[in-house]
């Protein structure tokens, strides 16, 4: 096993050592190979020629012309990549004898920018440009956009190419005018759209233009006198290297300036906001930073795509970026405030696809920590068991999440207990997010869009919970078509549809996944156990958006999932999540954005219990939570403040216990009182940028109160957030928070995992609300040209009131639920280091997590508390922890993924004695959680096939055939010991997945 | 892919628990006493004191590991009531008599310097035990219990003994007399059975291994209805000529219902996923003088009814053995020219049959037939002949 992890990490090294070497420039984007042709001028060699460059002559530089983005590149030697120069700065260049001129550069009025070929007939001077103009169709395969095809072999699948368009003008008293096609009977066919073609277009304008062929200019018809001039002084391409440089400084990377906000400058500041949407689709893109160029402002668009950004009036660069769209950068003149709509264009560098959302430099410039955001592409790469993409076992491999067992439904973030974690799904609450017992989550991958994991910094907006918020969103449904997924796997099936309604207003999406477990488990063996067993899932997703106008947007969806299953016996478990949730989100006209939601969350359980013969003892026992919540923020940026303000109310009403007698039974239909509660909070926040400098603070004070509505008890307090940054460079922050927060509804639980018959319960007259805090600090580093990201981070969490229980506890229809319960005190503390790698053929991340979680009884002394009073471990103290998560692309159709999990065996509560007590042998067991399980370690490899995309094809397959747990291993979810009847103590491993699990997955996209 | 699915998921189904043996956790001083008993009103009552031994002691020693120490009962007062009188190590007898129900009682023990002691208990009532019978399955027999705790009692504890009558196969023809004849000649080796060896019908006896409680709380009355509490399996030789189950139900508190059932399901939990992760319960039992000092145990005052149920093997009792198949005709040694009868019996046979048409019969070295002991001594199936004066019939 150490063999293995050695080789694992020489081989992580290796393939993270192989950075990019160094260049100089700006990149043009690579769409090589990945189009059915190429987007230069004539052919993909760069030849020497020459160039007159921001008045200068350079000889021998090797260029070429990109006719998609009409730059002109320069490659300094064959092992860089070229980079593009600033295009207001090239007056001429010639290459292979023919010459090439900025006509926008040489004054001519009304000519569209780019270099035009100077050409003619004979008789007059024409200017001619080509252009590649870009079409793709394209595919969505398991939440990662697919663009483009690798192997230029399969011309047939075509999914992305250029086509060309031609445009000949002529210049007459510094005024282009263009000639054209119908006009001109010779000109006809080369000036019509047509696809790529081998060859020149040249070469063909030459064969039409018969007898009179057009041929290289020698003139300057139109153009400044002297404007070819060859005067001046000479270099070569490594000055022209170093003057680019230099000129980068100032080039703009869209040589266009928009003006916001009418001619006329106002006084103090100017709010600039807007959506940036995708430009193939529509749709709206969310977790866009933008930032400005001045005073160090930035804003990230919201969950709808919307930014809101205040700047200084005058002039101003405004960069968008967002890890899988091409940066843009956008020179504005602000005057007044305004807006400014974006489209930005999907990355077709798919080796270069990113892997985790969390753009290493993103982290720079944000000031809270602990954030950790998962994409649904992500997702859906980590193998795990069955085959399934799954939400929670994404979270998981993430540093400072724990759970207890692998097939548990709860997740521990940074010693917290499970039922300390917000966990969100598009604004609605879930209180049970597993299926089939821990195996599967709640969440449909088809329809999740991004997952943000907050840990350490919570932002002020949310409350509710001590450990973490989990705040999932659905995808919006496309604009452009009905589309649809459909996949197999071993135990489950999902399909997905989403599309238009109306046309540019509504779109819905509609999700569904269900079992087929029964059918297997009838399959199984009588000697297996679960022969007679049953277990089933199904769930639906349904998201309907309409965009009002450019300002209003509403949201409205709906989850629902049942769950079931029985082993053996005659007990039989059902359980039932279902969220619906409305908003509405309203871009100000002036500044900052409006989003009111509301919405209606359910989860209920029942345990229906018979007896084969003794029916008097037959129940039914269910358990009900509703929630009601409305909510309403703004957000407002002013300066360099960016404000958030708001205020929320969650209205409870919680059914603990219904019992209900079963045919002739003689139980005693009895309810316990429903506890009704109102969670009233408000809130402020402000993330502050400290003069535009390397300081940014985010401090905030989120008031939150809760009433029981029974017994009338009040219990408020206020939680305070605050963080900021220092960023002594730009790939270099250094990072501290500190956060308290409130907790007022607790699960309370005496089993290892979440089980389906926990019971919520809210705060009341004995039972005290939960409240802790967190300090952290951390160190983020971005190296090897953003490849690389390296963090490190540490955390002291304590929280008191945690409701532990006592020894025999019954959970149940316990009307006196406080004296089986014990107040206990926790602390946890540990260090996270984490490098990620999001670029190249590699991505993913390996991370090391040190850490602690312990209770201690805070009601008890003496021999009566809780090991003597005494810290303890809590259930999910794992000390030490790696994971390693990685994708390996071999080509874009191609790829592996693997998933290394270690950690600390979790503590456990052993029998240290044994003692005959009646007639039969008993067993004495030691503190709580003293001793620990066997570590835990796995290994899982998935081989992913992408889909052919054949352009005519209705559907395109993807496979995923993989094995969960590669080695083996026999790893402990529990050890336990029995007395056999008398005869000897006998000890036991419980182990849910105790070997290989092949499996494969199949997934139809049309 | 269908052998695929299955196998994958059998393999993830079935192979889920394996015996395991940790290295043991480091023992400590287990200088835990444990008490148990209750104290029956109207009855003899007896209190055993144990320690607690280190795991992995063998069951026998566990049971043997008794301590000696003073018991005394005293009530509200604080006056002792009746002290223990010790009747085998570590075992002590309180004969009470009937105790007064208006008053509370305590039971305090003196062990190694310390005091223990519980806390003041009033005596509960007697369930009355309404009905104990029977059901047949396919492939059990079910002992069942009906119980009426009147109008105040809501918690029983009930405990049994089983009794049963069996038999051997085959009333042997012979017996064999052990090393009587090296020579192998059957006039010598073989006898007949004396009238004493008898060992056709046995008796057996055994306790409950573990005691059984219910709670009516929550039920509109106080009644346990047709619990099964004790199953059989119809092929078990306790039913195949007469058993016998006797009940004694005593009332308990909740709290004690409470802490037995804990005590059942922590010595034999299942380990699954929504297990309750175990953990020591305290009983009753306290050391008063240093409160650090762990005891075990939970002693109850209160009264017991009891009830015995006769089953007869007709309608229950499935035969699965075929005795013929264990006869046998000993083999001649060709190479040594012997039977190797002294062998054969040290290896746990004896002769069973003669098969001679001459009366009397005359054994010879090849016409009897052997077959494993068990087949023709009831004892070798750990029985014995000590018939109890209570049963029903007239089997010797």
């Amino acid at each position: 096993m150490r063999r293995l992890l050695v080789g694992l990490l020489v081989l992580w090294g290796v393939v993270c050592s192989a950075q990019s070497p160094l260049y100089r420039g700006r990149l043009e984007p690579e769409y090589d190979f990945r189009f059915n042709g190429h987007y230069f001028w004539n052919t993909p060699r760069f030849i020497e020629g020459t160039v007159f460059y921001n008045g200068t002559l350079y000889s021998g530089v090797p260029m070429n012309i990109n006719s998609h983005t009409r730059n002109l590149l320069v490659r300094e030697n064959g092992f860089l990549p070229p980079v593009a120069l600033e295009r207001s700065l090239v007056g001429w260049f010639e290459i292979d004898g023919e010459r090439y001129v900025n006509l926008q550069a040489a004054g001519v009025a009304e000519i569209p920018e780019g270099f035009y070929k100077v050409l003619t007939d004979g008789h007059k001077v024409y200017y001619y440009r080509r252009d590649k103009e870009f079409a793709r169709e394209v595919g969505n395969h398991n939440g990662e956009k697919i663009i483009g095809y690798e192997d230029p072999n399969y011309r047939d699948y075509v999914l992305a190419y250029f086509y060309v368009r031609d445009y000949w003008y002529t210049v007459k008293k510094g005024v282009a005018k263009r000639v054209r096609p119908g006009k001109r009977k010779r000109a006809s066919m080369v000036t019509a759209s047509v696809p790529e073609i081998d060859g020149s277009i040249y070469e063909e304008l030459r064969e039409v233009s018969r007898p009179a062929p057009f041929r290289v200019a020698g003139d300057t018809a139109g153009l400044p006198a002297g404007w070819f001039s060859k005067e001046g002084p000479s270099a070569g391409v490594e000055a022209l290297m170093a003057a680019i440089d230099r000129d980068n400084l100032i080039a703009s990377y869209r040589n266009k300036t928009y003006e916001i906000g009418g001619a006329t400058r106002v006084p103090g500041t100017a709010v600039v906001s807007g959506a940036v949407r995708d430009v193939a689709t529509g749709e709206l893109i969310p977790g866009v930073l933008v930032s400005a160029s001045e005073g160090g402002a930035y804003a990230y668009t919201d969950k709808d795509g919307h930014y809101s950004l205040k700047l200084t009036p005058g002039d101003n660069l405004l960069t968008f970026s967002e890890y899988s769209y091409e940066d843009m950068a956008i020179r504005v003149i602000v005057n007044a405030t305004g807006g400014l709509d974006i489209v930005m264009r999907e990355k077709v560098t798919a080796l270069k696809s990113a892997y985790v959302t969390a753009n290493g430099m993103a982290d720079h410039r944000r000031a809270g920590m602990g954030l950790e955001k998962i994409s649904s592409g992500t997702i859906t790469h980590i193998p795990s068991a069955f085959g399934e993409g799954d939400v929670l076992k994404a979270v998981l491999t993430l540093p400072g999440v724990k759970t207890v067992g692998e097939a548990s439904s709860g997740f521990n973030v940074r010693g917290g207990s499970a039922d300390q974690n917000l966990i969100l799904f598009d604004g609605g609450t879930i209180y049970n997010p597993s299926h089939l017992f821990g195996i599967f989550s709640a969440f449909n991958t088809d329809v999740v869009d991004e997952v943000e994991l907050y840990k350490s910094s919570i932002p002020v907006k949310y409350g509710g919970r001590i450990s973490s918020v989990l705040d999932i969103s659905t995808q919006d449904g496309n604009n452009e078509k009905i589309k649809g997924s459909l996949g197999i796997g071993l135990l489950t099936s999902h399909l997905a549809l989403d599309g238009p309604i109306v046309k540019d207003k509504t779109t819905f999406i509609l999700g569904g996944r269900t079992t087929y477990s029964d059918w297997l488990l009838g399959l199984l063996p009588e000697k297996s156990g679960y022969a007679g067993g049953k277990a089933s899932f199904s769930d639906v997703n349904l998201g309907v958006t309409h965009r009002f106008d450019d300002r209003n947007t509403l949201k409205v969806n709906g989850y629902w999932s049942r769950d079931g299953f029985a082993f053996r016996g005659d007990t039989t478990f059902r359980y039932s999540n279902l969220d619906l949730a409305v908003k509405w989100h309203r871009k100000f006209k002036s500044e900052g954005a409006l989003t009111v939601s509301a919405g209606f969350d359910r989860y209920s359980n029942t345990m229906r219990r018979g007896y084969n013969t003794d029916v008097t003892g037959a129940y039914e026992l269910g358990t009900c939570i509703r929630e009601a919540y409305t909510r309403a923020m703004v957000e407002n940026p002013l300066g360099n403040h960016r404000l958030t303000w708001g205020a929320d109310a969650v209205f409870y009403a919680l059914d603990p216990g219904t019992l209900s007698p079963i045919d002739s039974s003689l139980v005693i239909p009895r309810s316990l009182r429903t506890e009704l509660a109102l969670e009233p909070a408000v809130y402020v926040g402000d993330e502050w940028n400290i003069g535009g400098g390397p300081f940014t603070l985010d401090y905030g004070v989120r008031l939150s109160g809760f009433t029981s509505l029974n017994d009338g008890k009040f219990y408020t307090g206020p939680e305070f957030r605050l963080s900021g940054k220092y960023t002594p460079r730009p790939n270099l922050s250094f990072k501290a928070g500190f956060n308290s927060m409130n907790q007022y509804i607790h699960l309370l639980s005496n089993s290892a995992s979440i089980s389906p018959m926990d019971t919520w319960k809210l705060c009341d007259a004995d039972i005290l609300p939960q409240k802790g805090f967190q300090a952290a600090a951390g160190a983020y580093w971005t190296v090897f040209g953003n490849a690389l990201d390296i963090t490190l981070e540490g955390y002291y969490k304590q929280v008191v009131n945690y409701p532990d229980y006592r020894s025999g506890a019954v959970l149940s229809m316990n009307e006196n639920l406080a004296a089986d319960l014990i107040r206990t005190r926790a602390k946890s503390y540990g260090v996270e280091f984490m490098l990620r790698k999001q670029t190249g053929r590699l991505t993913g991340w390996v991370s090391y997590t040190w850490s602690r979680a312990l209770l201690q009884d805070m009601q008890n002394t003496g021999a009566e508390a809780i090991n003597g009073g005494a810290w303890y471990n809590a259930p999910y103290d794992k000390p030490h922890d790696v994971k390693l998560v990685g994708n390996y692309k071999f080509t874009h159709r191609y790829s592996i993924s693997f998933n290394l999990d270690y950690s600390t065996g979790r503590p456990v509560t052993l029998p240290v004695g044994q003692y005959y007590y009646g007639n039969a042998m008993r067993l004495l067991y030691s503190d709580r959680n003293a001793y620990r399980i066997p570590d835990y370690f796995r290994l899982d490899l998935a081989m992913n096939i992408e889909p052919g995309h054949y352009l005519k094809a209705f559907t395109h397959m993807s496979a995923t055939f993989g094995c969960y747990n590669v080695t083996g291993r026999r790893n402990a979810y529990s050890l336990f010991y029995t007395t056999s009847g008398g005869s000897g103590v006998h000890g036991y491993m419980v182990s849910v997945f105790a070997t290989q699990i092949p499996y494969l997955s199949l997934n139809l996209k049309f | 892919m269908r052998r695929i699915l299955i196998l994958s998921v059998l393999l993830a189904l079935t192979a889920c628990i394996y015996p395991y043996s940790p290295e043991l956790p480091e023992q400590k001083d287990l200088q835990v006493l444990v008490v148990s008993g209750d104290i029956i009103a109207g009855e003899d009552s007896y209190i055993t004191l144990r320690m607690v031994s280190p795991l992995g002691t063998p069951s026998s020693a566990t049971r043997a590991n008794t301590t000696d120490g003073i018991v005394e009962l005293r009530n509200t007062k604080g006056r002792t009531v009746k002290g223990g009188k010790k009747v085998s190590p570590g075992c002590y007898l309180l004969s009470t008599g009937d105790l007064n129900p208006n008053d509370r009682y305590k039971l305090r023990i003196t062990w190694k310097g310390h005091t223990y002691e519980t806390p003041l208990m009033k005596v509960q009532p007697a369930p009355e035990i309404t009905k104990l019978d029977y059901t047949v399955d396919d492939s059990h027999m079910n002992v069942r219990i009906s119980l009426d705790g009147g109008a105040d009692l809501t918690d029983f504890r009930w405990d049994f003994s089983e009794n049963w009558e069996y038999h051997a196969w085959f009333v042997p023809d012979v017996m064999f007399v052990p090393g009587a004849s090296p020579n192998e000649n059957p006039a010598e080796m073989y006898r007949e059975p004396l009238p004493t060896e008898d060992y056709y019908y046995c008796w057996n006896s055994r306790e409950g291994i573990q005691p059984c409680v219910a709670s009516t709380s929550g039920l509109s009355e106080n009644l346990i209805k047709d619990r099964v509490f004790h199953s059989i399996a119809r092929t078990d030789a306790r039913v195949s000529v007469l058993y016998s189950i006797l009940v004694t139900a005593r009332g308990v508190s909740p709290e004690c219902r409470a802490y037995i059932e804990y005590q059942n399901s922590t010595s034999n939990i299942t380990g699954d996923l929504f297990t309750p992760v175990p953990s020591h319960m305290k009983g009753n039992i306290r050391c008063i003088t240093d409160s650090t000092r762990l005891a075990v145990g939970y002693v109850e005052a209160t009264r017991v009814t009891a009830k015995r149920l006769f089953v007869d093997y007709a309608g229950v009792y499935v035969s699965t053995v075929n005795p013929y198949y264990y006869l046998y005709y000993p083999e001649l040694d060709e190479e040594e020219n012997k039977y190797h009868f002294d062998e054969l019996y040290a290896a746990g046979d004896a002769p069973v049959y003669v098969n001679s048409e001459m009366v009397p019969i005359v054994p010879t070295k090849t016409n009897v037939q052997w077959a494993p002991k068990w087949c023709s001594d009831c004892r070798e199936s750990g029985g014995n002949k000590n018939k109890p004066e209570w049963w029903p019939n007239n089997h010797k």
